[in-house]
């Protein structure tokens, strides 16, 4: 654990659910565990319904307006921890510390208002020299979009999918904030318009040392762009490593991610997709919740009450599989 | 992957961006200018048929059974009813113009007069009727959207159904005897011109009226918060730590608010028919009353000027209504 206190990011045990008055309290995420460094650009893959954009949501505040809540486990940013900040205590970190660029580029902007009124909210609370005019143009600026004094007149329903995304990330990064979440950012994009943004964030990182967290589905992206990787399954982490670390996986369902990638398929051949489709949320099995779908199942696999811990030591190369011996070889 | 790719994304004209939404407000307000200017001379000119092919002869009935051929031809002749159509149609139209919408049969007022006397009353009603018909369904719509409780939403549903059912002359009975007759709150009838002195004689009218304005606005303002409250941008103004007054402005209502907007200018329409009723029950001097008395009588010129100024106030509304969607949210487009 030595590492681990330098980080800017750690989430630990993490487990959100959906209480409801008559019902079971719905899990939505269970055992989510990793840590973003510094300037660390952290990709994260998974499913729908993975659970992936729940962990985000807790980082940003956003979890209580879904009727979620942090049920156990610890979001720490900064040794201040997120998952049971009060309401009040999120009126000051919102909009500072912490940027989010929203999923979908064309329904991301308000669309009543310009694009220099979204600008000068996400300013409000920015501590830089000069006036919100002169901000705002910098930002346009930054986020490498021309004709800025046109652009900030408009409204959204008058810029490109790509544009929009674009002002989004200029907002995001108003407060200059130490961390930027990235959700799925180029999804409806077109591929040319993707890379532009994927190269864009690529630079924002250099430029300014801010940590990225991408979610997405694309692990060819993820290679592409990332240092580290998480993987989620179920609502739990089932992997996490470097990218390098990662080619050689030590999770089956990070095998069948793999093999199930478009961009490495032999012309001409099947295209691989994996056994079974992800547990819904409420139907979790016991024990591991990969079992059911997993090549290399073991009779010991879904014994346990719980899913398995992440093994490993915190910061390395970790897997939640109880037979990673059998792995060996598979990619 | 990408270091060719540029990293621009110009859209081909260099335009201004202020004058590029002026130029698209300026063609929203000409599109829909010349589309109300043709649905008004549509109005005009449904208002002039429609004496036209009513039956009965309406000189004849002025005259009473036992008029003489000799008088109903010099009526016709004074009236300018033994031209052809299409001439009484221009007249008619050029006159329209000059503000001249012709003479009652009966007494000797001129329509102009009997609109300008009565049209301010009825007006104000509507006026009152929508300004609390806002008031009381933007807060209740935005209750109801945020409340998380199911049964509050049914609740709503059913009330809203419920005074939808009730007709306004009910509604009005009720008030009267209510605040009328109970509380004292309103009196019976009677009015009062001059603007905050006919208060009194008409809030009661005007809340009657919000009977069947309110439940249909609150639930279309509902609907439309239900689906703003599912848009990612609601987001956004969270993560950004919005003031409050401004979230509820900029990210909720003012997204919700266009289809409400564009319904209230067209449910003037159903507003008039109602205040017709509402002046009748509670005595009020307005149009409404006039136009009551001048079908009884058959009163043309009285009933085409009225009918084409309700008409033409529809119109208009229908207007301000669009460019007010349009303008308080882009998407809005009119086609």
């Amino acid at each position: 654990m030595t590492s681990s206190s330098h980080k800017l990011l750690h989430v630990v045990d993490l487990k959100i659910g959906i209480p409801h008055p008559r019902r079971e309290t719905l899990i939505m995420v269970d055992n989510a565990n990793f840590d973003i460094g510094y300037g660390e650009m952290l990709g994260m893959v998974g499913e729908s319904g993975s659970g992936k954009t729940m962990v985000c949501r807790s980082m940003i505040g956003t979890l209580e307006r879904r009727g979620a809540t942090v049920l156990e486990g610890q979001v720490l940013f900064e040794d201040q921890d997120l998952a049971h900040a009060s309401e009040s205590h999120w009126k000051k970190l919102r909009g500072k510390a912490i940027g989010y660029v929203p999923q979908s580029a064309l329904a991301g902007p308000n669309p009543v208002l310009t694009i220099q009124a979204q600008l000068a909210e996400a300013l409000q609370k920015s501590e830089a020299k000069g006036s919100i005019a002169e901000q705002s143009k910098r930002l346009l600026d930054l986020v490498k979009i021309r004709r800025v004094d046109t652009v900030l007149k408009q409204y959204p329903n008058q810029l490109s999918g790509g544009m929009r995304q674009r002002v989004m990330i200029a907002c995001a990064l108003a407060s200059e904030p130490k961390l930027l979440i990235a959700d799925e950012p180029t999804t409806g994009l077109d591929v040319t318009v993707q890379s532009q943004i994927m190269e864009l964030l690529k630079d924002i990182r250099r430029e300014f040392g801010t940590a990225i967290i991408l979610i997405s589905h694309d692990l060819a992206l993820i290679d592409d762009v990332c240092d580290r990787v998480v993987v989620m399954h179920a609502g739990a982490t089932v992997e996490v490593g470097s990218v390098a670390q990662l080619a050689v996986p030590r999770h089956p369902y990070t095998i069948a991610l793999n093999q199930s990638r478009i961009d490495i398929a032999e012309p001409g051949s099947e295209l691989v997709t994996i056994l079974g489709s992800a547990p819904s949320v409420g139907e979790w099995p016991l024990g591991c919740r990969f079992a059911a779908r997993c090549i290399f199942r073991q009779n010991d696999c879904s014994l346990g009450a719980n899913h398995p811990p992440l093994f490993g030591e915190r910061g390395s190369h970790q897997s939640a599989c109880l037979h990673t011996e059998l792995l060996k070889g598979a990619k | 992957m990408a270091g060719v790719i540029p990293t621009s994304l110009s859209s081909g004209k260099e335009e201004d961006g202020a004058n590029r939404n002026r130029a698209a407000l300026r063609r929203v307000f000409y599109g829909r200018s010349l589309r109300s200017l043709s649905v008004g001379f549509w109005v005009m000119v449904i208002a002039f048929l429609m004496i036209r092919l009513s039956p009965g002869d309406p000189v004849r009935i002025a005259l009473g059974s036992e008029a003489t051929e000799a008088s109903v031809a010099e009526m016709r002749h004074k009236l300018g009813l033994d031209q052809s159509i299409f001439y009484q149609f221009y007249r008619y139209f050029i006159n329209i113009f000059k503000g001249d919408l012709g003479y009652s049969y009966f007494s000797n007022r001129s329509v102009t007069s009997v609109v300008t006397t009565h049209l301010p009353v009825t007006l104000m009603i509507i006026a009152l009727s929508i300004f609390l018909g806002i008031l009381l369904a933007i807060p209740i719509a935005l209750f109801v959207a945020l409340s998380k409780n199911q049964v509050t939403t049914y609740l709503f549903r059913a009330f809203t159904s419920i005074s939808l059912a009730l007709p306004g002359f009910f509604l009005a009975v009720v008030g009267l005897y209510f605040f009328g007759i109970k509380l004292r709150w309103a009196p019976a009838a009677g009015y009062e011109p001059g603007f905050p002195g006919n208060l009194q004689f008409i809030w009661l009218p005007a809340l009657v009226n919000c009977g069947s304005l309110v439940p249909v606005l609150s639930r279309v303002l509902h609907s439309s918060l239900m689906d703003t409250l599912d848009e990612e941008f609601v987001e956004t103004g969270v993560i950004r730590g919005v003031s409050k007054i401004r979230f509820y402005w900029s990210y909720l209502l003012r997204p919700s608010l266009a289809p409400t907007v564009v319904l209230l200018s067209y449910m003037i329409g159903v507003m008039i028919g109602g205040t017709v009723i509402m002046e009748t029950i509670f005595s009020l001097p307005g149009i409404g009353r006039e136009l009551i008395t001048a079908v009884d009588s058959r009163d043309y010129p009285v009933v085409q000027g009225i009918v084409m100024i309700f008409g033409l106030i529809v119109v208009f509304f229908s207007f301000i209504g669009d460019l007010l969607g349009y303008l308080l949210d882009r998407r809005v487009t009119l086609s």
